[in-house]
């Protein structure tokens, strides 16, 4: 069957539970709400006892009163998003990402049938990563997206080509993207369906609703222009550092970001390229997530020029529990920019013999045989929380 | 699309120092050492010359709870101990107090 443009919709249901879930498998069979004010997302099982994303959270607890309150950790859950545009990526290079936990792709040129291919991607999907997708395929994005909400997970659901007002028709106007007004007047008007829609003539229908109203119009019949608009990677450089238990103290903390700012500017991704933003985060005490992003006034060569910006965005919100694990990512790698680099790093002679040794024994061996000892939280009363070997590092 | 580095390495983990490590110590009723076996044989312990008790993150599922013992073996040699009372085992441990490691910190 010849389809002019392809695309399929992966979306994975309950995107930020099933992230708390994996996290957690004790919440696995339990009620679960994601929100703080308001419910951010919810279980199969909370949803039907009512509860619906953006209701206050009051009223879903007074609707599902079993159910685990969770606070929404936006960060970790992009994090994890991101992990399923890469894996898509190795299936299409024209990947976009909708909201959490939806993404589009272009099958155009696949020369099979797409469901085979689709249900090689659920299975992997599922396999790689513990989501469960339903995908759709059709002709244009919202008749994707549409398919796939209304498809149960783990299902491929295949829109025939021109086909897609015809499945649109019978399915209630809540699908269409139209304002909250909008979707008052209509139903005033006694617009239920999608194909109620379709069948009045154009014209009117844009002299009542305008704009908005034409592209529902459009919608309705099938007709959905929105190009795919492929997601930019940017090139970053990443670096982690996992402590040995939770670190309350801020000057512990500082100590671990300044010591992955210097690796991260050493390391071999970077080529020499200047730095315009560094994003910090850190998995706290439990679960939870904190980042911190600091963009620069203008690109770094210097790390330590990079480290006062930091640590002084740090010291204005640090994390607010005891941090596991620190993560900084170097991103906006550029060309130089108009501010010239040190010629020298302006450590002393013996600093630069002693780096030169370190780097010589790591590229004999492998790996690098020196430690460096580094207080982490000298006041503890613990003895092992005092001190701490690192790696040498730059 | 500028190809992503892939690079995540990084420091790697934090070594702590001065870890506790296990050693065998026998006890009286009162679980007070009385003598202490390392490495090179068995030492009587010939007095205790302090004692002091350590709880710590207790919000944690597993807290710190310890008693430690600076003690004078036979021979001269003294050794720093301590006792989990979670799990009853015996840990040497080299101990600073907390006065002493900070001035570390003023150097």
């Amino acid at each position: 069957m010849f389809r002019p443009t392809c695309i399929a919709c992966v979306h994975v249901p309950r995107f930020a539970v099933e992230v708390e879930r994996q996290r957690r498998p004790d919440l696995a069979t339990r009620l679960v709400l994601v929100g703080d004010a308001t419910v951010f997302d919810c279980s199969l099982g909370a949803e039907t006892s009512g509860v619906r994303r953006g209701m206050r959270m009051s009223e879903a607890i007074g609707l599902c009163h079993r159910a685990d309150v969770l606070p929404p950790d936006l960060p970790h859950y992009q994090r994890r998003f991101e992990e399923v545009l890469d894996f898509l990526d190795s299936y299409t290079p024209t990947v976009e990402d909708g909201e959490l936990g939806t993404a589009y792709l272009s099958l155009d040129g696949l020369s099979d049938e797409p469901a085979p291919f689709v249900e090689e991607l659920i299975s992997s999907l599922h396999r790689r990563l513990g989501f469960m997708a339903s995908v759709s395929v059709a002709g244009g994005k919202f008749p994707a997206r549409v398919a796939a909400r209304t498809t149960r997970p783990g299902l491929v659901r295949v829109v025939p080509p021109d086909g897609e007002a015809t499945f649109l028709a019978p399915l209630p106007v809540e699908h269409l993207p139209a304002s909250d007004p909008m979707r008052w007047r209509l139903r005033l008007l006694g617009l239920d369906t999608i194909g109620d829609i379709a069948r009045l003539p154009l014209g009117a229908f844009q002299a009542q609703f305008g704009p908005e109203g034409k592209r529902c119009w459009e919608l309705a019949n099938g007709v959905d222009n929105d190009p795919l608009v492929p997601r930019v990677k940017e090139e970053s450089v990443v670096r982690r550092l996992q402590f040995p238990a939770p670190v309350v103290s801020l000057d512990a903390i500082l100590m671990g970001v300044e010591r992955l700012i210097h690796a991260a500017y050493g390391d071999d991704g970077r080529r020499g390229r200047w730095v315009r933003k560094a994003v910090v985060r850190a998995a706290l005490d439990g679960s939870g997530s904190w980042e911190l992003a600091v963009p620069f006034r203008e690109a770094l060569a210097e790390p330590r020029d990079a480290w006062f910006a930091v640590k002084s965005a740090i010291a204005r919100r640090p994390p607010e529990r005891p941090v596991e694990e620190l993560e900084v990512e170097l991103v906006g790698l550029s060309g130089e920019s108009g501010k010239q680099a040190a010629m020298f790093d302006g450590r002393g002679r013996l600093a630069r013999q002693v780096q030169e040794a370190v780097r010589q024994l790591s590229a004999q061996h492998g790996r690098t045989l020196i430690g460096k000892v580094v207080e982490v939280e000298p006041w503890s009363r613990i003895p092992e929380r005092r001190a701490a070997l690192v790696e040498f590092g730059p | 699309m500028v190809a992503h580095t892939g690079a995540t390495g990084g420091p790697g983990r934090v070594r702590p120092l001065n870890r506790p490590r296990p050693v065998r110590v026998e006890a009286d009723g009162d679980g007070r050492p009385i003598a202490v076996h390392l490495s090179n044989g068995r030492f009587a312990v010939q007095e205790v010359l302090e004692t002091w008790r350590i709880d710590d993150e207790w919000w944690r599922p597993r807290p710190i709870s310890r008693v430690y013992y600076a003690l004078l073996l036979e021979g001269g040699r003294t050794v720093t101990l301590y006792r989990d009372t979670f799990n009853f085992r015996w840990f040497q441990q080299a101990y600073q107090s907390v006065q002493t490691a900070t001035k570390s910190l003023d150097r």
